[in-house]
């Protein structure tokens, strides 16, 4: 019953995981094991790599990075964008005593730009620390099914 | 404001202009600009294309030519170079570090507007009106 069990989570888990990552490993079983075994064995070394790792793929799969968006005021709100970039760009015109201010024809693009590029390099950091993330899980994996004779790639 | 409500206004004023005499835009009038489409382009990626909401534009631009300043609501902008010509009002100037041209078609107030900084552009399309 555990081994079901066993199996049936380690199928599930990595049917998720590899919809969440392409780069997922293909899995040949070179000694001819069947493909009852093979699940079960996947199905144990998804729980030896999570364990191993503290990396859990069917998770990362079920949480993907929040978008962090600059527009609309999802992350940056518009008045703390005002307020921020007004104070920036009063810096650049050298008269920052003056406070925060709006530009009469440049009005806030400056530091709305800034705010999207700042949420699209936080977005990109986002994907790649989960890139790794599930790069570790899988070489972990593959180090545990290749001792257990199977052909990792 | 939605795109929508800000065709309806610039729709009005361009629909203003027309029917009055001063279908000619000139520089003798104060003049009111409302960008309808705003475009953010930076190097090495796509340009974004938005309200000038999303993009952080000015609702309103006021040009008063005779003051020779673009007019904000905390801040003027003077204007440093103005070009008149049978077809359209060249203005130019600098602000917070861009520089800015706007220029407008004097037959139907229709407004095409650069800023550029090291960073990129930023384009405005939209219409003006003489109040």
């Amino acid at each position: 019953m555990l081994k079901c069990v066993r199996m049936a989570i380690g199928g599930t888990a990595l049917s998720l995981a590899a919809a969440a990552n392409a780069q997922q490993p293909i899995i040949y079983p070179a000694q001819g094991q069947s493909p009852q075994q093979q699940s079960m064995d996947e199905g144990q070394c998804y729980e030896w790599a999570k364990q191993t790792t503290g990396i859990d793929p069917v998770a990362l799969a079920a949480s993907p990075p929040q978008q962090q968006q600059a527009s609309g005021g999802a992350v940056v709100g518009g008045v703390a964008k005002g307020a921020l970039f007004g104070t920036a760009i009063g810096a650049i015109a050298g008269d920052a005593g003056k406070g925060a201010g709006i530009g009469a024809v440049v009005g806030l693009m400056g530091g709305m730009r800034e705010s999207r590029m700042q949420a699209s390099e936080a977005n990109q950091q986002a994907q790649a620390s989960r890139q790794q993330q599930l790069a570790t899980y899988y070489r972990a994996q593959s180090a545990c099914l290749e001792g257990r004779g199977y052909t990792v790639n | 404001m939605t795109i929508s409500v800000r065709i309806g206004i610039a729709a009005l004023g361009l629909g203003a202009a027309c029917n009055s005499m001063a279908a000619d835009f000139d520089d003798t009038k104060l003049l009111i600009c409302a960008p309808v489409e705003a475009v953010d382009c930076t190097p090495g990626k796509p340009c974004q294309v938005g309200t000038p909401e999303q993009i952080g534009a000015p609702p309103f631009i006021r040009i008063d030519f005779g003051k020779k300043v673009v007019v904000g609501t905390q801040r003027d902008s003077p204007i440093t170079s103005s070009e008149k010509s049978e077809t359209q009002l060249l203005i130019q100037g600098t602000e917070l570090g861009y520089g800015w041209a706007i220029a407008i078609d004097r037959q139907g107030g229709r407004m095409s507007a650069t800023l550029t900084d090291r960073e990129g552009v930023f384009v405005l399309f939209g219409e003006c009106t003489s109040p």
